[in-house]
């Protein structure tokens, strides 16, 4: 490992070719195509949500108590399958709307995980061992629901950034509560494809810088770096998680890489990758941070790598 | 307030990028480029993209140039340079030609053949090609089962040694290997070129001082255990190979039907 370390300079300016730069165009759009639907997908449900309905109607369905909107909500992803790359979006609208700030992190958290189509590919990426794929979804369970517990305690206020862009609305439309109520229809449409429109500059950009940073991450570091530490029972989950926050690949897809890791890595290592990665990577930090305060956006960080490998630490004791 | 013509700035930028994202993804639909990018089931998802692009490109059109009441808001408390990512990126497809992942990746990423194998992961091994490999007494790999292919020979060599074997690949010369031994690499990708993998298996032939990295070739030979690093792997002993152009879908996207 100190080996790699030392040599990883000299390998990072050798690695800077054109062959390398080819590679990072193809990986950088390859990302981009494949979020960008999804990112527009769950700017225009946030635009929907802000425009047909109203605070009040949700409020009233989040049950008051703690527990029961923290676990339907870490449960929601079955229902809706949705991809992490655009959770942030609706998370923040769901929060401005009044839902707890501990419910739509636990729908966050959890969702891009415990939904049917990410179960499904994990399931066949790991054939020759379906018990990964129990404890990737039991594993997320806990952790959001832990996190979730850990905000209602700590947090008290929305975390929100103030002057959230253009997103609270400038004030000269009128974008208070209880106006839309009063719209037509067609107006309504209207300010629904105009507030997606906004929405998907503020969080495109955060996109896209993720991506770069991702790709750059795979071009240059080689992956002998994380092999060679692989089935050390404790570096070898640091090493995933970090791994897993810079590729920032699909949740549908991270198991496959998980899987060619499988005899190579140590198993709580690989279901921390697949936990931690599609709740926390680069480009969705960027975009949390776009949308929520710094500290709160940080502690969050932190809590998920901490509980994610104090979860992997006891997968490998087992 | 005063009745006038109005340019607003922001929506004007903002078209022009929608407009050259809309123009991207037409443009890779209709080339059949998205699949160097993405695995073509994901086609329907960059349709729908571009129909969502669409709606917001006339939202902000029709807010360009606006007669009346003028507020002094555009909609948006955006800096500039936030849009220098979306602007990077368009230059970046339209400006530098397209390619394919080359050979320079495999060793950052890592090749299945040198990830070591753990004994007893091995026996439960699905192996849904093994009883119709196992008779053949030649296997041609397609894209369709060149992964099952490549791993059932990677895992269990000793049910294929001596059988004949045609497969398609571009050549990657590991530090490890001898002058005579190369691998032979297709990226297999799952969603995105960002989670591709490079799979290959160790071809033995005479010389390989002709074949530069990434050269594609279509080879035939038997499969044979070889000394490589003081390990014995299974390989493939080239008896006939033929260089070919780079096959119009270089990625293998497995498990499609």
């Amino acid at each position: 490992m100190e080996k790699t370390l030392a040599v990883l300079p000299v390998y990072l300016v050798n690695a800077i070719t054109a062959g390398a730069i080819d590679n990072f165009k193809i990986i950088l759009l390859s990302i981009v195509l494949e979020a960008l639907p999804f990112v527009l997908l769950s700017v225009f449900v946030s635009a929907v949500l802000h425009n047909f309905v109203s605070d009040t109607t949700i409020q009233k369905i989040i049950p008051r108590n703690k527990w029961l909107s923290i676990i339907p909500a870490t449960l929601l992803g079955l229902l809706f399958p949705v991809c992490d790359c655009g959770m942030v979006a609706i998370v923040r609208r769901l929060v401005t709307k009044g839902v707890p700030l501990h419910t739509a992190i636990a729908f966050m958290l959890a969702s891009p995980i415990i939904n049917p189509v990410v179960a499904l590919s994990t399931a066949f990426a790991f054939r020759t061992n379906p018990s990964m794929v129990i404890l990737r979804l039991s594993v997320a369970f806990l952790v959001a629901c832990l996190i979730s517990f850990f905000i209602s305690i700590v947090f008290t206020r929305s975390q929100l950034r103030r002057g959230n862009s253009n997103f609270k609305g400038c004030g000269c439309h009128q974008d208070s509560h209880d106006l839309p109520s009063e719209r037509t229809l067609i107006a309504k449409l209207g300010y629904t494809i105009r507030d997606a429109g906004g929405e998907f500059f503020d969080m495109g950009k955060y996109l896209i810088v993720g991506a770069m940073l991702g790709a750059g991450a795979q071009v240059l570091l080689p992956r002998t770096l994380l092999t060679s530490v692989g089935l050390d029972p404790v570096v070898s989950i640091g090493a995933m998680l970090a791994f897993a926050f810079f590729i920032s690949v699909c949740s549908s897809a991270d198991s496959f890489i998980a899987a060619s890791f499988v005899t190579s890595f140590s198993p709580g290592s690989l279901v921390a990758f697949m936990v931690f990665g599609p709740m926390m990577d680069l480009k969705n930090t960027l975009m949390l941070l776009q949308s929520f305060r710094f500290r709160f956006v940080v502690w969050l960080l932190l809590t998920t790598t901490c509980l994610c490998a104090i979860a992997a630490y006891l997968i490998n004791l087992l | 307030m005063k009745r006038r013509l109005s340019f607003d700035f922001h929506a004007f930028v903002r078209s022009t990028i929608l407009a050259g994202f809309i123009a991207l993804l037409s443009w890779m639909l209709n080339t059949q480029q998205l699949a160097l990018y993405i695995n073509p089931r994901f086609t329907i998802l960059t349709e729908i993209a571009c129909f969502l692009l669409f709606l917001m490109l006339l939202a902000q059109l029709v807010a360009i140039i606006r007669i009346g009441r003028y507020t002094g808001c555009a909609h948006s408390t955006s800096r500039q340079w936030e849009y220098i990512p979306f602007i990077f990126i368009l230059l970046l497809a339209f400006l530098v030609p397209s390619n394919t992942l080359n050979a320079n990746l495999v060793s950052s990423k890592g090749l299945n053949s040198q990830l070591e194998i753990v004994e007893n992961s091995k026996k439960d091994m699905p192996r849904p090609l093994a009883a119709k490999l196992k008779k053949d007494a030649s296997i041609k790999v397609t894209d369709h089962t060149y992964t099952e292919i490549i791993s059932e020979v990677q895992w269990f060599p000793e049910d294929y040694v001596g059988k004949e074997i045609t497969v398609t690949g571009f050549v990657f010369k590991a530090p490890g290997d001898s002058s005579k031994q190369f691998s032979l690499v297709r990226y297999v990708v799952m969603c995105c070129t960002a989670d591709s993998l490079p799979y290959g298996i160790l071809c033995e032939i005479k010389d390989t001082q002709e074949y530069t990295e990434g050269t594609w070739l279509t080879l035939s030979g038997t499969i044979a255990m070889t000394k490589y690093e003081d390990k014995l792997v299974p390989a493939i002993k080239v008896t006939a190979y033929k260089k070919i152009e780079q096959p119009p879908n270089p990625y293998v996207f497995p498990y499609e039907e």
